[in-house]
């Protein structure tokens, strides 16, 4: 087991806290234990995270120590073995400075140019380690470190929905219109999440994001037919 | 069985608790700001705690009732009217099929609620009727009400038992400074000792940015915590995050489930209702205390609540019963 952290959040949360790195290994046993806590009466809602599991419960039916002998119990418990077939997601993504304004700046942080960049953002398969921040918000894994490149210092106000950007050694899309600190380097047509759709949302965690770069005019084109897309998604073995 | 909107005023919409299960799927919890004002509200016609409710903002909606029904107001307080006469808060009270409830604007507090006996006749989108507008999701459409929206009620009941009996005590809510108790927040101790002070000794103020999704400060810039590039992790509801510029961000009802900025300090759960009434300009003062004292405070609230809950609960033997000739006949002859 991996070292880890019980610290008290708010009066009614309690972080479980591994160490500050993204790892497929933290990533597998917060998910098991998260899973093996649903289970229990007094934790009324439970939002993992990459190294953090945030346990909700009930103060007044239930004590902080009971909650933590609970997860120590529970982490002591966890069956850790691994399944290996993976679904990956394709997202198609046009990369322009129209649609990405940081492109040009994340390249020359990269000190590559926009070309190599878009070759080494689209080449991962990218793990999905957990949805938060907005609706299907997916924090992926699995980004080259080369184009990694810290957050805006000050959030926009508006990013437009579809949007796909870098933050620190993370990459990520904004599913809905949002305020956010992300560096912006490009924008997918399709809806990422659409509540009037039989699944609001065409990912979970555990699946692998894989982005595929699209021209202006196929951008154009895939919006225009919006309804008639179909997302291309495929079972692959995957090597975290 | 409705409810015709006349006017939505400025930011009415249909809330509850929030979706609070659906956080692993980076779906926001929305749901009332002041959770205490909004449970009162239930507590008063006799509801179940979690029936979803009006939440009304600044400047109120005018409502035309199509049926009888028993409603309450709670929170903030202001100019109320039904058919022209005074409407009091904190009173269930019966309306009558055809008469409107006008409010005015709001004057003591920001936010007001509005639970109908038997609550609405809408669908709950992920276990919720609260409603996020952000994402145009639940409540009514997902969407604030505006003129012209019919909302419609279950079966509700023009009868509540001990009606005389449910009132409760109109609190007065601050109007220029606050002060708000706080636990330390999961990034505290990455903060040094001076920041932490600072924190502490700061009248920030409420700036203008700010909504049902945070409240933004200003008064100080506080010094980032040496937090590498902390990756991003659950949020709370009264979270106070630190962004790179150091002013702090209160997270409330809106806000986003995870964030990567730390967290200084989280707001005892009683005193959330202190920063929801208030207003941008106002000044707010934090106050910190241990996790153990704040869920005491809790358990005293929780006391309260029983207590008042026995209260509105008395037998009202002096007051008749609103039975519905009854009060046709006075309304015609009153």
């Amino acid at each position: 087991m991996l070292p880890y952290e019980l610290i008290p959040a708010s009066d009614q949360a309690l972080n479980v806290t591994f160490p500050n790195r993204i790892d497929p290994q933290i990533n597998l046993i917060i998910s098991r234990l998260a899973a093996k806590l649903s289970k229990q009466a007094a934790i009324t809602a439970l939002l993992p995270a990459f190294r953090t599991l945030t346990v909700f419960y009930q103060p007044l039916e239930t004590s902080l120590e009971q909650i933590e002998a609970v997860v120590t119990t529970s982490l002591q418990q966890l069956d850790l073995h691994k399944g290996s077939e993976a679904r990956v997601v394709h997202i198609p993504v046009c990369y322009t400075t129209e649609f990405g304004p940081d492109l040009e700046k994340v390249a020359a942080h990269a000190k590559l140019d926009t070309a190599e960049l878009i070759k080494r953002h689209t080449k991962p398969n990218y793990l999905i380690y957990m949805l938060g921040f907005l609706p299907g918000f997916a924090y992926l894994g699995g980004l080259d470190p080369q184009i990694a490149m810290p957050r805006l210092t000050s959030p926009r106000a508006t990013i437009p929905a579809g949007s796909v950007g870098i933050a620190g050694e993370q990459t990520g899309m904004y599913p809905v219109v949002s305020p956010g600190g992300w560096q912006l380097i490009g924008r997918t047509p399709i809806k990422l999440f659409d509540p009037q759709r039989d699944q609001p949302l065409l990912y979970q965690a555990g699946d692998y994001i894989h982005f595929d770069e699209i021209s202006q005019s196929e951008f154009t084109q895939i919006t225009d037919n919006s309804a008639a897309y179909q997302i291309k998604v495929t079972r692959e073995q995957v090597k975290s | 069985m409705s409810i015709t909107v006349l006017s939505g005023g400025l930011l009415t919409t249909v809330q509850d608790f929030g979706r609070t299960t659906q956080q692993a799927s980076g779906f926001c919890v929305s749901g009332v700001m002041d959770p205490w004002a909004f449970r009162l509200a239930n507590l008063l016609v006799a509801n179940d705690p979690k029936t979803a409710g009006l939440e009304i903002t600044s400047v109120g909606p005018t409502l035309q009732f199509n049926q009888d029904c028993v409603i309450a107001l709670t929170g903030a307080t202001g100019q109320a009217s039904l058919d022209g006469q005074p409407f009091p808060f904190y009173q269930a009270q019966l309306v009558l099929a055809g008469q409107r409830l006008a409010i005015k604007q709001l004057t003591n507090g920001i936010r007001s609620y509005l639970a109908v006996a038997g609550g609405f006749a809408l669908p709950e989108v992920m276990g919720s009727l609260a409603t996020s507008t952000r994402y145009q999701l639940g409540g009514f459409h997902g969407r604030a009400l505006r003129a012209g929206d019919v909302l419609p009620l279950q079966q509700a009941t023009p009868y509540v038992p001990s009606y005389g009996s449910r009132k409760l005590p109109v609190p007065s809510y601050a109007e220029k400074q606050v002060t708000v108790r706080v636990t330390p927040g999961p990034q505290f101790k990455q903060f040094t000792e001076q920041v932490q002070q600072e924190f502490l000794k700061t009248s920030f103020t409420i700036s203008d940015a700010s909504d049902r999704m945070g409240y933004r400060l200003n008064g100080a810039k506080l010094t980032v915590a040496q937090t590498g590039n902390l990756l991003s992790e659950g949020t709370f509801f009264g979270g106070v995050q630190i962004p790179q510029n150091g002013e702090p961000i209160i997270l409330l009802a809106d806000r986003q489930t995870t964030g990567g900025y730390p967290v200084i300090a989280v707001l005892a759960s009683v005193d959330l209702p202190l920063i929801a009434q208030a207003q941008p300009g106002m000044q707010v003062n934090f106050k910190l205390i241990s996790i153990a004292a704040a869920q005491e405070l809790l358990r005293k609230q929780q006391g309260q609540l029983t207590q008042l809950t026995q209260q509105v609960q008395q037998p009202s033997c002096g007051d008749l019963s609103p039975r519905l000739p009854a009060s046709r006949v006075r309304r015609l002859f009153g």
